[in-house]
């Protein structure tokens, strides 16, 4: 099988082959390695690396997304990741969407979920580099979501009072 | 040494508490333990939290916000009436520190499970109490009072020498606050902390301080009861804050040593007697780099980072508050500290996204244990945490024999625990525990701001970790379609299962058994 991975927002090529019951071999980026991997609850995991490297993991999936939580590891730390495993379908939309941007429209999307307090553009309006388009609250913290290049507002997907998941997308300004 | 009349004493049967999440908990736990009812309040979005369904009875404040719920006096005594209860505990924020709210409790003949209204009066707005301290003997930072015009102003600062602050009579919270450095901007910045003044707390009152270098943050917890015994437990390390706002507390503090700790535990008893205090206190001082201490302000409640006080003295604080709201004398003779103790304040929030807030459904969460471990928390898997209120999730605290075992026990502790679905400072939290500052006990109020880009680095071996993560979610993937997950193929299938109301079934059974004919 092969798939397209998104991290950090890079795509990465995965491709992994079942060699046997438990044996998975995995290429990432054309680097290959042999996994050793048991599910033990619904929501956890273990592996062992090439090199014997025992991870324990905790993880949670979503439609098209992988949460993870690395356990254990001689760092003491405590690693997560976020990792996209999107079909053809979505990718081809994330990839129109990298286009759009590199066209010059910037869309407008917030980190934090919440409330949005109040909408401050109408669209059709022109915009400065740093003008405040929406305010989010959550948590007794506002959030000011401004525009990096400024421009024309295109377009406006929200309204005032509504809530907002995370990454949700807000607005999109052209040139 | 203490009196020990036991007369007038009040046995409490049950306790509302007018507030939510891990605190009001952490009250239930102990009201629990001593065989008392608890009685939680909830606000529309806390309806499922911990302390909702922990407690013996829950009323409902509808509405989200805090005026409406949890400030909400006139309804909140009504339930204190309806439900029988014979004491509240506000706990911390809210209407802990609420003076009014602690008269009527007097007046309506319920216990309140902290100080006498007169007593949060005195130590409530900041200039009051440093004329108080002042008066008592307890060194305050040199200053003025309430500052009548720019004249006095300018006089003040001259005598005080630059750097200064200038403070809203009012403020809180590192609101309301400048330090100036400069004579030339010492008006513009008068004018400017008047009008927030104002604008946040409603009173244009400001007043000048010295500014200190280097400041620590250090406060004494004590104890006093109702025939004007007071203890001291010590002091607890509160230097490491990010925006005024503690991240990480220890106990005993690196810094001081015997004498200062005899001194600064002197002046916060002269502190809590000359303001007539009964219950559980903690009076914060400012400490500099010459060890000098300055009264900065008392907490006339159960402060937030009480677990680590007991778990150095082994007490039970809101037992103690619990104990002497009924009028018990205290009867605390030879607490000695024992190890030390860290406290790591997790929040929903993300460091790598300038620290925004970060609620939402906790996906997975697998807590922490083993030796030496405590975890306050009103969180659990499934729990959405709400967005109307702080982002503070979990009080984790670590015991050692020493500094270095406590610390290095924190490290392990924040290691397993497991949190997916929102984004919180765990990571954070370790980069801070592994800075040699940090690790040496030399650090003051400005170490999180100074080392914040080093500190938001992520560790190098994380980008070796992409790859093992990368092939882990390809794994995943294909398990998933080969149904070889347990528990995730069961969800698949239950959504196709027609949903049958367990009291319903059991129903049926038994009419059709033999017991009702």
């Amino acid at each position: 099988m092969k798939y397209t991975a998104i991290l950090n927002g890079k795509e990465r090529n995965l491709e992994i082959v079942k060699e046997s019951p438990h044996m998975y071999r995995v290429s990432v980026d054309g680097e290959i390695c042999l996994f050793d991997a048991r599910a033990c609850t619904y929501d956890l995991f273990s592996i062992l690396g090439c090199d014997n490297t025992s991870y324990d993991v905790a993880f949670t999936l979503e439609e098209s997304r992988t949460h993870l939580i690395f356990r254990n590891n001689p760092n003491n730390s405590n690693y997560s990741f976020t990792i996209d495993l999107p079909d053809e379908r979505m990718l081809k939309i994330r990839r129109a969407k990298i286009d759009e941007e590199k066209s010059g429209t910037e869309i407008i999307n917030t980190s934090m979920p919440g409330k949005v307090i109040s909408v401050m553009v109408k669209e059709g309006q022109n915009v400065a580099p740093g003008d405040v388009i929406v305010i989010i609250e959550a948590m007794k913290m506002q959030n000011e979501i401004r525009t990096r290049r400024g421009g024309r507002v295109k377009s406006i997907h929200i309204k005032e009072g509504q809530t907002v998941e995370s990454n949700a997308e807000l607005a999109k300004i052209e040139r | 040494m203490f009196q020990t009349q036991k007369t007038n004493i009040k046995r409490i049967k049950k306790i509302l508490i007018p507030n939510r999440g891990e605190i009001s908990l952490r009250i239930q736990r102990t009201c629990r333990e001593l065989g008392i009812l608890s009685v939680a309040v909830f606000s529309e979005p806390d309806r499922q939290a911990l302390h909702v369904r922990y407690a013996d009875e829950a009323y409902p404040l509808p509405g989200s916000s805090s005026q409406e719920t949890y400030l909400n006096q006139d309804l909140l005594f009504k339930i204190i009436h309806q439900c029988g209860a014979d004491a509240v505990h506000p706990g911390y924020g809210f209407l802990s520190e609420n003076g009014e709210f602690a008269q009527r409790c007097k007046e309506e003949g319920i216990l309140f499970i902290g100080p006498p209204p007169e007593a949060i009066y005195r130590m409530g707005l900041k200039t009051r109490s440093r004329e108080l301290m002042k008066k008592a003997g307890v060194p305050i930072i040199p200053g003025t009072g309430v500052l009548n015009s720019e004249q006095e102003a300018i006089e003040a600062a001259e005598k005080i020498g630059y750097p200064i602050l200038i403070k809203a009579s009012a403020g809180g919270g590192g609101k309301g606050m400048r330090m100036v450095d400069d004579p030339s901007r010492l008006l513009p910045s008068y004018e400017a902390c008047k009008k927030e003044g104002l604008s946040s707390f409603g009173n244009p009152d400001v007043y000048m301080e010295k500014y200190l270098s280097k400041p620590r943050h250090i406060e004494i917890q004590i104890l006093a009861d109702s025939y004007g015994n007071i203890t001291h437990l010590f002091e607890r390390e509160c230097s490491l804050q990010r925006r005024h706002q503690k991240i990480i507390e220890e106990t005993p503090s690196p810094f001081i040593d015997e004498s200062l700790r005899a001194d600064m535990v002197n002046a916060a008893i002269k502190a809590a007697s000359v303001c007539g205090y009964v219950n559980a206190g903690t009076i914060e001082f400012l400490v500099d780099e010459f060890r000098n201490f300055y009264f900065l302000e008392m907490n006339t409640r159960l402060q937030v980072e009480h677990a680590i006080t007991e778990m150095l003295t082994g007490l039970d604080l809101v037992e103690k508050q619990i104990r002497i709201a009924e009028g018990e004398p205290l009867d605390i003779k030879n607490v000695s500290p024992r190890g030390s103790v860290v406290e790591c304040r997790i929040y929903a929030e993300d460091p790598m996204n300038e620290f925004l807030p970060s609620p939402g459904l906790v996906k997975s969460l697998t807590l922490p244990s083993g030796p030496g471990i405590r975890n306050d928390s009103g969180i659990y898997q499934g729990f959405t945490i709400p967005m109307e209120y702080d982002p503070l999730i979990s009080k984790l605290v670590t015991w050692g024999e020493d500094r270095e075992k406590a610390v290095n026990r924190m490290i392990r502790a924040l290691q397993e625990y497991h949190l997916l679905g929102i984004r919180s400072n765990i990571q954070f939290l370790l980069k801070i525990l592994k800075h040699p500052g940090f690790i040496s006990g030399d650090y003051d109020t400005h170490f999180i701001p100074t080392h914040l880009s080093e500190l938001l680095e992520p560790e190098p071996w994380e980008v070796k970790m992409e790859s093992v993560a990368l092939a882990t979610a390809a794994i995943l993937k294909m398990m998933k379609s080969e149904n070889a997950i347990p528990g995730q193929q069961i969800k698949q299938s239950d959504q196709n299962t027609p949903k049958i109301p367990g009291w319903k079934l059991y129903g049926r059974i038994y009419r059709e058994g033999s017991i009702i004919k």
